[in-house]
């Protein structure tokens, strides 16, 4: 019943144990064996305890409670609920003496009394009956004289030896004694062990300081070969074995069948002798030996006559297929007679054809002439054809394009031999010209009558065209003054040809072929000679009053023609000078010649060129803004962006904003650290060299970390050209040197001494004291 | 010996006294084959590069150590100079006075040629001094060895010839005709014809770059490679015809003399020129280097010769000075025009070609007394220079070598960010700020406005604002820093985030 009672009160903890316990039904004396397996059997409470839940009926959890799904509204448990974890240690305590007044006892005073008064019995009888379970004590034994109290259990006041020996200090003698065994058993104390953290602690502790000092011995050995500027591996002296060729060689031992083979052959007695004496014998053993060797079994069965046969068959092969390919070749070579006749045709045609043949020159030239007469006589080309006719009567429509081309296309031929037969004519008539002036140089006279026929004629007609621009009043005045300049020339030239035509002297006609009543423009060749033959012939010409009048006499077109001609000359002559100059300096100055210039012109040559340094200066700018160009202005027209006109005027004042002050300012610092800031007559360039940017380095290389530390340490040359042979060994000496093919041999421990100096200048040296501590050492080991 | 053997028994403890004396010149020549300083080693943090470095410059100082003792014990010449008594000018001393004192050798190198016909002639002296081009402008091409004064070779092309250059030895030289510029062998042949240049007034040839440079009746300059015959470069000075034209023998840069006074550098990889200096108010007649490529000397057609600092591109103080002064002169035929003059390497000699043949004089300390077969050797054997072609073009340098201090090569890349202002610097800024707010006048205001108060508040004001402005930058700088770190973190992975580096 009672635990019933406590059931309720501990609703928790039964409840935990009721899901555990779902499962098959086992039989009773299973689970007991179970239960007793699992608590102590001591404990009759909870033995009890598992009886009664074998049977009791087990409430599950209600499902307000369980909370599974929230069908219920959230019921709010008001009844006190222990934690899960609590763990009931002072149930016992309630079963103390001292908690006899407690409720749970009254409870079952008051029940006795119920059970008294209901059956009538003693409550004896009743209480026997609860005295039957046994009550749960606290302490393993019960309280007595000789048991420890609860105290004493708790470790309150316990009893030490002390407190056993106090009442004995009385006695003298035994003091001493006692004194001794305090003293055991102080020594015999055995203190409670440490916790595990500090005990591991302290082991590690200890074995640090052994492993600091194993591992401390070796701290001056990898200094050691830390700072040495070169460590040095294996320098005992290995024997690496045979490394020659002709070693290796020599030991070959043939394996495989055909290195047997080979050998065989090789180290045969008589195939070297042969090789050595006879070469008709070597021929003969080839033989034997190819047979037997190296001409396999196939090849072996073919025979002479077969062999010939393939030979045959592939040679007439390769002839028939030889001459397929040129055939084939020669097929395209072949061209058709049309192709032949085009080609020749346009041979015949082009210029160079009839370059080439004079023949065919003339042929051509026949051909085309037969062409144009027959041009002139039918009109061919004039679109007089019926053809052409009906096509022009029907409208040279856009829509066949092809027939106004070809009209056109004939009409320009047309045009072209009509145009050549003129331009022949033309140039027929001035060849006739021509020839008539050269055979009329032997007649000057029937050369005079011509001139002064035409020069008559000139003056007769005077012609004026009263359109235009020449019907104008003032063009007209013009007009007649230079009609009257010219009338009045021409009739001097005809008094003079008259004149000549009396004297009878020696003419060059050519001259007056320029002399006429038109306006020439430009300069004419004739009169150009005749300057050119005055320069020649000047002192000897006789006839220079002519010359002197047949200028005058075509002064206004000549006289130009003349001053340019003048003016080249002298600037050739000058030109000559110049050029001579330098050259024929060194001729003077060979001759002693030389002329000293004189202070004034050095003064001036001097300053040549008197604004040099302004120039300079310009230069500077130049390169100054190139380099460290201005800052750019805005883009922005005044007025843009800004508030409305703040000056007194009502203009937009243009101000400069903080940015364009910092660029500027920006710019004056970059002009500022310039190398050339302070020399008004030197720039020095800025401009970064790509090119000899992969000389220098971004960044120090990596054990430097300071820019200066790695600049000073690069500032000596090392090479053999700069130092002297005794120490150029020791600054290229490689920061490892070791045998090729050699293992490297892990560090062994050696004593060294931490204050002695590393003795980097002889590595031989001091390699060899090295060297013979080892032997020593192991030679003491040895002892 | 005996002294000596006992130095050897007592080894190093115990130094003779010879080299307990502290050699003052022994120690300035070891600073020069130092090439400076070592870094401060003790700024660094890792100790293994602390330790190398510190044993390289050990080294390094062995070196300079030994280089100083070769160059004291070991050089067997010094170089000459004039020595006079007393108040006689050392220009007043001419060479038949010099003959009288020199040793029988080197009064050998006292002679005039004489060739009238063939106009002034040009000189060029190969590295080692010992052959001698002379070309004369009227087509006289003779190659000579200086040694025996053996005329090797003569030839005439039957042309202008404007300048003559050796190219790495005797073997080849080039030569300006009238038209073209062609190479030819040492016995005279012509093996090429250089038609690409067009007609060129000066021809140099820059030996450790292979490239032979010349400059054009149009003012264009030309590199050409001479080792595989492509045109590396070519620049269109736009300065005008010239015919001044020098190579700087210390780092390859090419100078030119223009007509306006100016000199300009040119570098074969770029078109623009490295440096232009104005330097004579009249045309530059002519130019030269120091060996060392530190100094250059410009003459001008208004007879002036100055003397430039290249490294400070500034005048060293001209012929009035102590410096320098004249030292010799030497007096021409009158009527013989100097086409040019040049000293020969190793040798107190200079050469003077001119109008009438060349001559020979000597100039006390003007040549290298030591020569370094490394170098250039005048014994050379015909093995020897062939070996020495062969390492000659192994060693050949590219082309974009050639900058204004080749020293630097193999450096850092010279930041183009500007230095920040140093806090001097700032502070004088700000003072100027300052003072420039103070002196700004005030709009006289309306009558409610143009209180005195208010001036003076509205005046104090701006000063503020002037002063703000300064530590603001130092401020936004910082700000700056900060945020460019954050950002970096900002970029950074989630999972890497707590390693970024906080400032």
């Amino acid at each position: 019943m009672g635990s019933l009672k406590r059931k309720s009160s501990w609703s928790s903890k039964t409840l935990a144990k009721s899901k555990k316990r779902k499962g098959p039904h086992l039989p009773n004396s299973i689970l007991k064996i179970i239960a007793t397996q699992k608590r102590p059997l001591n404990s009759d409470d909870n033995e009890i305890d598992s009886d009664v839940d074998l049977y009791e009926y087990e409430e599950g959890i209600p499902e307000e409670e369980s909370r599974k799904n929230n069908r219920y509204g959230r019921l709010d448990n008001y009844e006190f609920k222990l934690p899960d974890d609590f763990e009931d240690e002072d149930v016992e305590s309630e079963d103390d003496e001292d908690g006899l007044n407690s409720e749970y006892d009254g409870d079952d005073d008051r029940h006795t009394r119920m059970l008294q008064v209901l059956t009538g019995m003693p409550s004896a009888a009743f209480n026997s009956e609860n005295k039957s379970k046994p009550l749960l004590f606290t302490e393993p034994y019960p309280e007595g004289e000789f048991n420890p109290t609860r105290d004493v259990l708790s470790g309150k006041n316990i009893l030490t030896e002390e407190d056993f020996l106090a009442p004995l200090e009385e006695y003298h003698k035994t003091s001493k004694q006692i004194s001794r065994m305090r003293k055991d058993t102080y020594k015999s104390l055995v203190h409670p062990p440490l916790p595990k953290p500090d005990r591991e602690r302290l082991e590690r502790k200890a074995a640090r300081g052994l492993v600091d000092e194993e591992f401390s011995k070796w701290v001056h050995l990898v200094k050691r070969n830390r700072e040495a500027p070169t460590v040095y591996f294996n320098q005992e002296v290995v024997n690496l074995g045979k490394s020659t060729v002709g070693a290796i060689a020599s030991e070959f031992q043939p394996r495989t069948e055909f290195e047997m083979r080979m050998a065989s052959v090789l180290n045969d007695n008589e195939v070297s002798e042969a090789h050595r004496e006879d070469g008709a014998r070597l021929l003969e053993l080839n033989q034997a030996s190819s047979v037997i060797y190296f001409i396999p079994c196939r090849l072996h069965d073919v025979s002479m006559e077969d062999h010939i046969k393939d030979y045959n068959h592939i040679a007439k092969m390769r002839s028939l297929l030889f001459n397929h390919e040129r055939k084939s070749k020669q097929i395209k070579k072949i061209k058709s007679k049309l192709y032949h006749r085009l080609k020749n045709k346009d041979l015949r045609n082009s210029v160079l054809g009839a370059l080439m043949d004079p023949e065919m020159a003339k042929e051509e030239a026949m051909k085309q002439e037969a062409r144009r007469v027959e041009e002139r006589m039918t009109f061919k080309h004039k679109n007089r054809g019926k053809w052409a006719k009906r096509m022009v009567r029907r409208g040279l429509n856009v829509k066949y394009n092809g027939t106004g081309e070809a009209i056109t296309e004939q009409l320009q031929i047309n045009a072209e031999l009509s145009r050549k037969i003129n331009s022949l004519r033309d140039g027929s008539s001035s060849d006739e010209e021509e020839l008539s002036d050269g055979s009329d140089q032997d007649t000057p006279y029937k050369l005079l009558a011509k001139a002064k026929e035409k020069t008559l004629r000139a003056l007769e007609d005077d012609e004026v065209c009263n359109s235009g621009l020449m019907s104008l009043p003032f063009m007209v005045r013009a007009m007649k003054k230079k009609n009257e300049e010219a009338n009045e020339e021409a009739k001097r030239a005809v008094e003079e040809y008259e004149e000549w035509e009396n004297s009878g002297g020696a003419v060059k006609p050519k001259k007056t072929i320029s002399v006429s009543g038109r306006r020439v423009f430009g300069a004419i060749e004739a009169p150009k000679e005749s300057k050119k033959d005055s320069d020649n012939f000047y002192d000897n010409n006789s006839d220079s009053d002519i010359d002197d009048n047949d200028l005058e006499g075509v002064r206004d077109t000549a006289s130009p023609a003349r001053r340019n001609t003048g003016t080249t000359t002298e600037t050739e002559v000058t030109r000559d000078e110049g050029g001579e100059d330098s050259e024929s300096e060194a001729e003077q100055m060979v001759d002693g010649i030389f002329e000293v210039p004189s202070q004034a012109e050095l003064i001036n040559r001097a300053f040549a060129g008197d604004d040099v340094v302004g120039e300079f200066e310009k230069e500077k700018q130049e390169v100054l803004n190139q380099e460290v160009p201005e800052p750019e202005k805005p883009v922005l027209l005044p007025g843009w962006g800004q508030p409305w006109p703040t000056n007194k005027r009502g203009y937009h004042q243009i101000k400069t904003t903080r940015k364009e002050e910092d660029a500027q300012r920006k710019r004056e610092e970059a002009l500022k650290t310039r190398k050339d800031f302070r020399l008004k007559h030197v720039i020095i360039s800025e401009k970064v060299d790509k090119k000899a940017e992969k000389l220098h380095t971004t960044t120090p290389p990596f054990p430097f970390t300071s820019k200066e530390v790695f600049e000073h340490s690069m500032r000596m040359p090392i090479g053999p050209e700069f130092n002297p042979s005794t120490v150029v060994g020791d600054l290229n000496r490689p920061e490892v040197v070791k045998k090729t093919g050699v293992i490297i041999k892990p560090v062994k421990f050696e004593e060294v001494n931490p204050n002695e100096e590393v003795d980097d200048e002889h590595p031989r040296n001091h390699q060899k004291p090295r060297l013979n501590k080892k032997t020593s050492r192991r030679q003491s080991k040895v002892k | 010996m005996e002294v000596a053997l006992e130095d050897n028994s007592l080894m190093d403890k115990v130094l003779p006294p010879d080299e307990q004396e502290i050699d003052v010149e022994l120690e300035a020549k070891e600073k020069k084959y130092l090439r400076g300083e070592g870094a401060n080693l003790e700024t660094l943090k890792d100790k293994k590069l602390k330790t190398q470095l510190a044993s390289r410059e050990k080294l390094y100082g062995k070196s300079a150590k030994a280089a100083a003792k070769i160059e004291k014990w070991l050089l067997p010449a010094s170089a000459g100079y004039l020595e006079t008594d007393g108040l006689e000018k050392t220009w007043r001393v001419k060479q038949t006075d010099i003959a009288k004192e020199v040793d029988i050798l080197s009064s050998r190198n006292q002679y005039d040629i004489v060739l009238p016909d063939f106009g002034p002639y040009k000189l060029d002296f190969t590295a080692s001094g010992r052959h001698m081009l002379a070309g004369g402008r009227k087509g006289h091409l003779a190659l000579v060895d200086m040694m025996s004064m053996n005329l090797i070779k003569e030839i005439q092309v039957r042309e202008t010839v404007r300048d003559v250059a050796f190219l790495h030895n005797d073997q080849f030289f080039a030569a300006a005709q009238k038209k073209y510029s062609y190479i030819y062998a040492r016995d005279g042949t012509e093996l090429h014809c250089l038609k690409e240049r067009g007609p060129v007034a000066r021809l140099r040839f820059l030996k450790n770059h292979f490239l032979l440079a010349s400059v054009n009746k149009i003012g264009q300059l030309h590199y050409q490679d001479v080792t595989y015959g492509d045109m590396v470069a070519s620049i269109r000075t736009g300065k005008g015809r010239t015919d001044v034209m020098e190579v700087n023998p210390y780092n390859g840069v090419v100078a030119l003399g223009h007509s306006g006074g100016t000199v300009t550098m040119w570098k074969p990889t770029s078109q623009a020129p490295l440096v232009q200096m104005q330097c004579h108010p009249g045309p530059v007649s002519s130019l030269a280097f120091h060996p060392n490529g530190h100094l250059m000397a410009t003459s001008g057609k208004e007879r002036k010769l100055k003397i430039w600092d290249l490294r400070k591109f500034e005048e060293v103080l001209g012929d009035s000075s102590g410096d320098y002064s004249r030292y010799m002169s030497h007096s021409m035929v009158k009527g013989y025009q100097i086409e040019k003059v040049m000293f020969r390497p190793y040798e107190d000699v200079l050469g003077i070609g001119h109008s009438m043949g060349w001559s020979s004089v000597l100039i006390p300390g003007s040549g290298e007394p030591n020569f370094d077969s490394w170098v250039a050797n005048p014994f050379e054997t015909t093995k020897q220079r062939r070996e020495k072609e062969v390492h000659l073009l192994l060693d050949k340098l590219p082309p974009e070598t050639i900058m204004l201090d080749p020293s630097k090569i193999g450096a850092m890349r010279p930041s183009r960010r500007k230095e920040r202002l140093t806090r001097g610097e700032i502070e004088a800024e700000k003072e100027v700020a300052v003072e420039a707010a103070k002196g700004v006048e005030l709009k006289k205001k309306t009558k409610g406005r143009n209180k005195p108060s208010k001036r003076t508040k509205k005046k104090k004001e701006l000063v503020e604002n002037a002063k703000r402005t300064f530590p603001e930058q130092e401020n936004s700088a910082a700000g700056k820093k900060r945020r460019i770190g954050e950002d970096a973190a900002a970029e950074l992975p989630a999972c890497l985030k707590r390693f970024a580096r906080k400032n």
